[in-house]
């Protein structure tokens, strides 16, 4: 075995392997050849801030970024996300992530075109961006999967011609939907249809309003309501193949609006659902699943599981498909992360609400980090699970 | 007369000179030569037949054993009154000193004009003079109480060594004596003798070559004296690392023969004359050997700072050779005429550096180096091992057995798995080295392709188990420094989320890169070891990373720590690409299921038994460990470019094995009736320690019959109902392990596995039940319920835990086929 070079439009590696000590000077000719070596030129990272730039973030975080970005020249961000690694912050011509503690720029990714689209996948670990790279009067879309952690180019995939600039990114298309409930997906290297589905054709007859696209990565949740009978329905498509994985339907509903939710999510930030249940007291309309599978059967969750009197303060969520729930939550990971997230969110709204007998100061102090109670469970960096134990016993304490 | 108030030692130094006249006469008498002076002082011979007189000589050779004991009390009766006349001598010259000095302090005292305070002054003066006094006395009585001791013991070699270092007894008169190499003083001239006797045997004078026996006793007794002070952490006296230094440089000076020194030498190189030595016709092969061993022990011993050597002490040459020549780099070879120059120059720095790895490899196993020199002797390796040769030596076995000898030290190993010495202090490694880092040294070792499977660098991770399993706190420490350090750097990921310890880069013939840990499968199970050594610390629901302290202000939190005990922590996805890492190698992989399967029953027992610990934490250990195996096993294959569905079914036989080797395992300890915690789940995990093997394999030959798994179709636990029996059955075990549940119950409701010569036992998975599992599950769920115990709340808790945290992503839609 001789040296092997790799050349790529990513990167450039020379490795040596394991026989190389062996090597002939045909070997030596082939490295003098080996040139050329193109980079990617479009990521800027700074080494420090990448390596300091940890979660778990809370929406105090997500909100000094915000503020950090107010006068940045770029403008102001037109959307924030959270990864594993920091908030990612999207502008018109590019996508820029942050580490929090202080606030600093850790990579940024400059497209050379309006930005269409983002998504962070169910981990945190990497960022899909679709935006417009026009080689002069040519159009052209590019796809890139990014890095999180550094910004890195992983994948990138570039379409001729014109697209649709409107759409969801799914792991392997672009999905678009018209204003007559007809769903595309189109590959990332043409400008071609992967597949189509209209969603009318789950009606008997008419077509389709309150249409509500959900992407989870290698499926698109979708709801709708049938024109014609007013039926809500809701539906997973696979993003390979666009056949339904799963559907519901609810005779005389309204659509659900169906939230991704993933451990990245920053508890209390624009993407979280849950605070905003809490605060509009909604989660009696709300239903829960886990695993990122609406296939299963719904979630008896915690904290109502273990202290049914909060109840009394707290709608218990639906935990059956007989009527239409108004939202639907699909959580990523396990049902016990899931819960862990609640727990510690209900227990901070019940804290906070003067009409529960339940107050910070009923919380043991060594459940508290500087006093306060914790927004993210994974605040508790190490023993999280013994945490998250006793601060259930205490809320079954409040609420038998 | 002095003012000084001190006790008088009434010891006569004059009668105990006649003492020990008197003991050296009866030594003469002894010894057959009454008619001669000084026999103890000025010893007659070297040897105890020189020794005895002539008209002696007969009876005392035939009774040579009492003779020479006899001839020993009278040598260490001498040696002992010159020590108690040294010690009076020194205290009568302490005291003579302390009056001087009162004088001098009372003579110097100014009048303060006022003579009651003159008084006091002068009072303060004497009485500080008299604490010097008794302070003397004090360490006098101290002197002879030793002596008494020493009296008492009677003349051990350690005891005549300590007269013979303190000048009260001269050279070896004792070994003359006894011939027993233990009694001997090694001094200087000692070395330079054995050094001439060793380079004029290589040419074949006769009499030297008479002499090597002895000689070589000689170096292997300094061996071991040395071999001990290492084990005990002990050091060296200043004469015997004077005596190794001499030993070496005579070695390094040509043809400088006994009698014929005339005050100029011509150096050599110490591995010349090894050269010298191994060639030569006149030494015959053992005796080379013997020498070749013992030296290379005692430059060991040499280098080592914890002896009080140290590498600047070793011979020149052997040092020059850690100084890696700047050969030119592989892109500068433009032509092929630049070839030669360049094998020239390889030649001239790699055949001495073969020799010295063949010389090193002859020390004995136990025998360690000091740190710096194995470290620099490692990084010597690093930062030649990957320049292209083209024939000729070092081979790759010159370095495996460099590596092999210098990481038998331990904190050379931190050095090289953390860039810090057990101190914390950066090594500053050779500059000619390049910048070698801990990253830059591992990759190098662990992506070669070793002829030895990777057995040699192994040892550069074998011992962190050791010292965790068996350590001081403060080698605890340093392993667990260590272990986290190199997970940490074998874990971690470029910018493109390449790993260069899972993507070699070497697709040995295969159409994937494969991982070191299939690469060299003796560095697999040395990895494994540290894995299995910290297992518990990886049962630690944690997203920090470091050996620290587990904190938190709560007694609930662990199952198998407590606040302030310092364990591995490391995040899930760390821990996960460590084990997948590990189970890349699919001998090894097995064994890591099974361990990881027993781990998860001793998450039970400690859950069930901990009844402070947080109701979730054991359900979620245990997930959390099973989920990070799943995981770690479905992302190789994925990694193999296999299908999810491919990957499935691999990661699948590789569970069938495991459960396969559970059982062994336990049916090869248990018999009669088995079960994996009746054995204790933690003697399983510590066989599985041991060198990797074919446990199932092994139980055939011994006529140990089990029902092996043959078809797995439980594949992975997908569903609710699957997972449940998983955790239900593990829980059994445990309760019968507990003794809340006997296997005669179990028997009754027919949930036991017959094996062949009537042993019973509980399955380790639910396909052990040649039938459907439903039914045998229904009556497990019933027992469990039936069985009642102070914690037995948390048998649902955890089976509801366990549920809701096992988590592997083969389930996901987004692993679902392309």
């Amino acid at each position: 075995m001789g040296l092997e070079l790799q050349n790529s439009s990513q990167s450039c590696r020379t490795r040596v392997g394991s026989g190389v000590r062996r090597v002939g000077l045909t070997v030596f000719l082939a490295m003098l050849l080996g040139t050329g070596c193109a980079a990617s030129g479009e990521v800027v990272a700074v080494p420090d801030v990448v390596d300091e730039a940890r979660g778990p973030l809370t929406a105090a975080e997500m909100a000094a970024v915000e503020e950090f970005l107010a006068d940045d020249s770029r403008g102001p961000a037109t959307e924030l996300l959270s990864t594993r690694f920091g908030v990612l912050a999207l502008f018109e011509d590019g996508a820029a992530s942050f580490g929090v503690d202080p606030v600093a720029e850790a990579w940024r990714y400059e497209a050379s075109g309006p930005v269409h689209s983002a998504s962070v996948s169910w981990d945190g670990e990497t960022v899909m961006l679709r935006h417009e790279a026009d080689m002069g009067p040519v159009s052209r879309q590019r796809t890139a999967k990014l890095d999180a952690g550094s910004g890195s180019v992983v994948d990138s995939h570039d379409t001729w011609g014109e697209a649709p600039s409107e759409g969801l990114l799914l792991r392997d298309v672009w999905v678009t939907a018209d204003s007559e409930g007809v769903v595309a997906a189109h590959p990332f290297s043409d400008d071609g249809v992967a597949w189509e589905r209209d969603l009318s054709e789950g009606c008997p007859a008419g077509g389709v309003d309150d249409v509500n696209l959900e992407p989870n990565e290698t499926q698109l949740f979708v709801s709708y309501v049938c024109r014609d009978d007013g039926s809500a329905h809701v539906e997973g498509i696979s993003a390979v193949s666009g056949t339904v994985s799963w559907d519901y339907a609810w005779e005389d509903a309204s659509a659900p609006r169906i939230h991704v939710l993933h451990e990245h999510t920053v508890p209390a930030g624009p993407d979280d659902p849950i605070e905003r249940m809490l605060d509009e007291g909604l989660s009696g309309g709300f239903l829960f699943f886990a695993s990122g599978d609406p296939g299963s059967e719904p979630l008896h969750p915690e904290p109502w599981r273990s202290a049914p009197g909060i109840a009394d303060y707290v709608d218990v969520p639906r935990q059956d498909l007989r009527s239409a729930p108004e939202e639907i939550v699909v959580y990523s990971s396990t049902p016990g992360a899931l819960y862990e997230r609640l727990v510690v969110q209900v227990a901070r709204w019940l804290a906070e609400d003067d009409g529960a007998p339940f107050a910070k100061d009923d919380i043991d102090d060594s459940l508290l980090i500087d006093g306060e109670l914790v927004q993210n469970p994974h605040q508790w960096t190490t023993g999280k699970s013994g945490y998250v134990s006793a601060l259930t016993e205490e809320l079954e304490g409040s609420f038998p | 007369m002095s003012r000084l108030s001190y006790t008088e030692c009434e010891i006569d130094t004059g009668a105990l000179i006649g003492h020990k006249e008197a003991f050296q006469e009866l030594h003469a008498k002894i010894s057959g030569r009454s008619g001669e002076f000084g026999t103890i002082a000025q010893p007659v011979s070297v040897h105890f037949e020189g020794l005895v007189g002539e008209g002696l000589k007969t009876v005392a050779t035939q009774n040579q054993e009492a003779w020479s004991s006899a001839m020993m009390a009278c040598i260490h009766a001498y040696g002992v009154v010159q020590k108690v006349i040294e010690d009076v001598k020194w205290y009568e010259d302490e005291i003579e000193a302390i009056k001087l000095a009162l004088t001098v302090a009372l003579g110097s005292m100014p009048s303060t004009g006022d003579d009651d305070d003159d008084a006091s002054l002068q009072a303060a003066i004497v009485e500080e003079h008299n604490g010097q006094a008794r302070e003397a006395w004090q360490k006098l009585e101290t002197k002879c109480e030793d002596t008494e001791e020493q009296l008492r013991e009677g003349p051990t070699p350690g005891n005549i060594q300590e007269l013979i270092a303190a000048g009260y007894i001269g050279g070896d008169i004792a070994y003359y004596t006894t011939g027993d190499v233990d009694y001997f003083y090694y001094e200087e001239s000692d070395a330079i003798t054995m050094a001439n006797f060793f380079k004029t045997a290589a040419e074949g004078y006769e009499g030297s070559l008479d002499a090597l026996d002895s000689q070589v006793a000689l170096l292997n007794a300094l061996v071991l004296r040395a071999l001990t002070a290492q084990q005990k952490g002990e050091e060296l006296s200043d004469n015997e690392i004077e005596f190794l230094e001499a030993l070496f440089a005579e070695l390094q000076i040509e043809e400088n023969q006994v009698g014929q020194l005339n005050g100029e030498s011509t150096p050599q190189d110490f591995l010349t004359f090894i050269e010298t030595l191994n060639n030569s016709e006149h030494i015959d092969g053992q005796t080379k050997g013997d020498i070749n061993r013992n030296l290379a022990n005692t430059m060991l011993f040499l280098s080592d700072e914890d002896l009080g050597g140290g590498m600047e002490k070793l011979p020149q040459d052997v040092r020059d050779l850690m100084e890696i020549p700047d050969f030119p780099g592989v892109n500068s070879l433009n032509h092929d005429s630049d070839l030669p120059g360049f094998m020239d120059d390889y030649s001239d720095w790699g055949v001495p550096f073969a020799t010295l790895s063949t010389f090193l490899d002859s020390a004995g196993p136990g025998v360690q180096g000091g740190t710096e020199f194995s470290t620099t002797l490692m990084g010597a390796v690093a930062a030649t091992l990957e320049i292209p040769y083209f024939a000729g030596e070092p081979s790759d076995e010159h370095f495996q057995t460099i590596i092999e000898v210098a990481s038998r030290n331990e904190e050379a190993n931190h050095i090289i798995i953390t860039g810090e010495d057990f101190e914390g202090n950066a090594f500053q490694h050779h500059e000619s080295h390049g910048d070698l880092t801990p990253e830059k040294i591992l990759e190098t070792f662990y992506t070669h392709s070793w002829e030895d499977g990777g057995a040699a660098v192994g040892g550069i991770t074998d011992w962190i188990s050791s010292y965790k399993e068996h350590g001081t706190d403060e080698e605890q420490d340093h392993a667990g420094f260590a272990a986290h350090a190199l997970i940490e750097i074998l874990t971690a990921e470029d910018d493109e989320g390449n790993n260069v310890f899972r993507d070699t880069g070497n697709k040995g013939g295969g159409d994937y890169e494969l991982a070191v840990t299939e690469i060299n499968p003796a560095l697999a199970e040395s990895l494994a070891s540290v894995y299995l050594s910290y297992l518990d610390d990886f049962s630690i629901d944690t997203s920090d990373s470091g050996y620290e302290e587990v904190g938190g202000d709560r007694e609930d939190l662990y199952l198998f720590h407590e606040n302030g005990d310092k364990a591995l922590l490391l995040p899930n996805e760390m821990r996960q690409d460590f084990l997948q890492l590990l189970v890349a190698n699919e001998e090894l992989s097995p064994n890591i299921i099974a361990a990881t399967e027993s781990q998860e029953r001793r998450i039970i027992e400690a859950f069930l038994t901990h009844p402070n610990v947080g109701d979730r934490v054991g359900g979620e250990a245990a997930a959390d460990l099973r989920t990070m195996l799943d995981n770690a096993l479905i992302q190789e294959y994925v990694d193999r470019k296999q299908t999810i569905d491919e990957a499935r079914n691999s990661a699948n036989n590789q569970w069938q094995t495991g459960y396969n080797v559970f059982t062994a395992v336990a049916t090869g300890l248990g018999g009669g009736y088995s079960n994996p915690v009746g054995i204790g789940a933690e003697v399983i995990i510590k066989i599985l320690e041991q060198p990797m093997k074919d446990y199932v394999g092994d139980l055939v030959n011994e006529n140990i019959q089990f029902d092996y798994i043959e078809d797995l179709e439980q594949r992975f636990m997908e569903s609710d109902a699957e997972i449940r029996n998983h955790a239900n059955l593990q829980l059994l075990d445990v309760m019968v392990g507990m003794e809340l549940i006997d296997m005669e119950t179990l028997e009754e409701e027919g949930v036991l596995i017959q094996e062949e010569d009537g042993t019973m036992r509980l399955p380790a998975t639910t396909a052990d039940w040649s039938t459907g599992a439903s039914g045998y599950m229904s009556a497990v769920e019933k027992i469990i319920a039936s069985t009642s115990f102070e914690n037995d709340g948390r048998v649902d808790a955890y089976v509801r835990d366990f549920m809701e945290f096992y988590g592997p992503d083969l389930y996901r839609e987004r692993m679902e086929e392309d």
